[in-house]
């Protein structure tokens, strides 16, 4: 690398813009926020900046504890759903053969192209109490119990009258809804840690004498650490934050941390509180990170090969 | 020794997306005991072999019986054999130890037992004492030694050995050959390698099979391949040979009578007729100023062309008026330099006896 000061005038050229963007739209907005949370009400607009802590206070009420216990929870699941669904979509991939290999990430990616307002309305079609399940059971049942009729079982004796399930507007909604936004997040790098898996170890294992099953928990899932670890970071911080999905699929009791700040900033126009509430999300975030790294590096030894 | 081969390899075929025959009605019988290679140019199928008898790859046709047992819905981790994987594949999360255990602990052996075996097998590939380091601590020959530490110890009916020295630099190829004959001798187990170093082969095997897309080409012990290949495709591929094509009829009693221009007409021993090759190693070849008299001998007038100087001996190349030159392992049998300089341009007498000279069909 050539020292800088010999080229000056392109070091600054190249570091010049971006530093201003991140200057302008990201640390200065970020620092005002921050601000913000050391700050007072102390009118309709009015916000002074007076250094005290009682916003976080507020913030660390029960109330929002429990809403914030509850992000975490519903993002754990969330996370645990999908590392459990990707990891055989993630191996099926890499075991396709090449041309095949194309086409399947390419559906991993596809819901990524489509906005995320479109896709949620969408699943609300799906789940909706006359949407495509609903009708779909309720087309089974009534052709069941129709078919059962000739044998004179008919008439709702043994199945039906079909009720349509509540689908929507719970937690498990949105619990559903946030494992389908955030599934390519978990699959692509699981995707990636298992191509690089160089393949010999998957037939030593097996040719001293592991099964398949042992064979994926005692080499596979140890050499993808890292890739599970990425998955999990990316899969779990934006669901932790997630506000379309729980405001549209959840029930009044769905309420996840994102939207109470969303509450904060507009209806309640509290700015500092709501300001206090996001950095204690971003500090819950830095903890997950740090924690990563830390894991990471006691795995660092099976990670460089 | 009238007991059943240990691996019978029957009329096996490979074929790969309908058309690609990897492995074309192969069939091969592995003593028990024996150190058999199967040798051949990249692409000849051999590493499929290897893999089928591993059970890596399902044969589109035929049998393979280990042990007197068939194989064809025995899954790999269930055969009795072990590989050495070209990439040695020793699981980088794992210390030296935990490598060699991991086939024991599969097999869910007492840990008393485990402890034991996998001291005396790091002893036996020279390792004791470095079972606690980690993949990466070590040098590309002490992960072959792991890997082979950890075949070893399972105690299987064969190993399988796929390009073992392959990675290796030379002079540790050398040292590695000599220890894995030596291994096989401490241990008493069948030995199979998949090498594309004929060197390799007929310095540690006791047979060897040479094949050629995807057809084993012959089956012979080191010397038999050398000295009496049994077509022209393994007497160009073991050695170097110069190689004459020629016509040859049939002149009875295990004789023929071979046409080659320059040469005329000669009978020989063999048994290959229409269009072959007259066959020479470049050692067994002498050269003369005067016309040998000797009449058991063919000979040929040629200029000297390139000159090799080895030291112990020179590659010399002959232009005898063929399109390819004849070439001569001239030892340096003086020290008078003057003697044995060939120069380009001088002409000689080639000769060399009849009983070398191998008649080749294709």
């Amino acid at each position: 690398m050539e020292n800088w000061k010999n080229s000056a005038r392109t070091f600054w050229t190249v570091i010049v813009p971006p530093t201003f963007w991140l200057v302008t739209f990201f640390i200065i907005p970020l620092s005002l926020i921050w601000l913000y949370s050391f700050s007072s009400k102390t009118g309709v607009v009015d916000i002074t900046l007076d250094w005290n802590l009682q916003q976080y206070m507020r913030a660390l009420e029960p109330l929002y504890l429990g809403i914030f216990w509850k992000s975490i929870w519903m993002a754990a699941a969330t996370t645990a759903i999908c590392l459990v669904v990707s990891f055989p979509v993630a191996i099926a991939i890499v075991f396709s053969k090449p041309t095949m290999r194309m086409w399947l990430l390419l559906l991993v990616i596809l819901p990524f192209w489509t906005n995320l307002l479109i896709r949620t309305y969408a699943l609300i079609a799906v789940l909706r109490t006359n949407g495509f399940i609903n009708s779909g059971l309720e087309w089974i049942v009534t052709h069941a119990d129709w078919a059962l009729s000739f044998i004179g079982l008919g008439d709702n004796t043994i199945i039906g009258p079909f009720t349509p399930l509540q689908l929507l507007y719970n937690n498990t909604a949105v619990i559903f809804g946030l494992v389908y936004v955030s599934l390519p997040f978990m699959v692509l790098p699981l995707y990636a840690a298992l191509d690089r898996l160089d393949r010999s170890y998957l037939e030593a294992s097996l040719d001293l004498g592991a099964g398949h099953t042992r064979t994926f928990f005692t080499i596979v899932v140890p050499l993808a650490l890292p890739g599970i670890a990425s998955g999990i970071v990316i899969t779990f911080i934006p669901a932790m934050g997630s506000y379309l999905t729980p405001d549209l699929l959840g029930g009044t009791d769905s309420y996840m941390i994102a939207n109470v700040i969303a509450s904060q900033f507009k209806q309640a126009n509290n700015w500092p509180f709501g300001a206090a509430l996001s950095f204690l999300l971003m500090y819950a975030t830095f903890f997950a990170l740090a924690l990563r790294a830390v894991l990471m590096r006691k795995e660092g030894r099976g990670d460089k090969r | 020794m009238s007991e059943a081969p240990l691996i019978q390899i029957k009329n096996v075929s490979k074929v790969y997306g309908g058309s690609v025959k990897a492995v074309d009605d192969v069939s091969l019988e592995v003593q028990r005991g024996e150190f058999f290679a199967l040798l051949g140019p990249s692409g000849c199928g051999k590493t499929t072999l290897l893999r089928m008898l591993a059970g890596f790859e399902i044969p589109t046709a035929g049998q393979v019986i280990i042990d007197g047992h068939d194989m064809a819905k025995v899954q790999p981790n269930k055969r009795p054999v072990n590989m050495v994987f070209q990439s040695y594949a020793v699981f980088p999360h794992m210390s030296v130890e935990q490598n060699v255990a991991y086939g024991l602990k599969m097999d869910r052996r007492p840990s008393g037992e485990i402890k034991k075996r996998v001291a005396e097998a790091l002893d036996l590939v020279k390792l004791g004492g470095l079972g606690k380091r980690m993949p990466d601590e070590m040098s590309g020959g002490q992960r072959q030694r792991v890997a082979l530490a950890r075949a070893l110890v399972k105690r299987p009916s064969v190993l399988l050995l796929d390009e073992p020295l392959s990675a290796l630099d030379a002079k540790l190829r050398e040292a590695m050959q000599l220890e894995l004959v030596r291994l096989q001798k401490t241990v008493g187990i069948t030995f199979v390698i998949v090498t594309h170093d004929q060197s390799e082969a007929l310095s540690m095997a006791n047979r060897i099979a040479v094949m050629n897309q995807g057809k084993v080409q012959q089956v012979a012990p080191p010397t038999g391949l050398y000295e009496t290949p049994a077509s022209r495709f393994v007497a160009d591929f073991i050695g170097k040979i110069n190689l004459i094509d020629a016509t040859a009829v049939s002149a009875g009693e295990g004789q023929v009578k071979v046409t080659a221009p320059k040469i005329g007409e000669v009978t020989l021993k063999g048994t290959a007729v229409g269009p072959v090759a007259l066959a020479v190693r470049p050692e067994k070849i002498f050269v003369d100023d005067h016309k040998p008299t000797d009449p058991n001998v063919i000979a040929v007038k040629g200029k000297v062309g390139e000159v090799a100087y080895f030291g112990s001996y020179s590659n010399v190349f002959f232009d005898i008026g063929l399109g390819a030159p004849l070439q001569a392992d001239i030892s340096n049998v003086s020290s008078d330099v003057e003697e044995f300089t060939f120069k380009a341009g001088e002409e000689y007498w080639i000769y060399w006896r009849k009983a070398d000279t191998l008649v080749l069909g294709d």
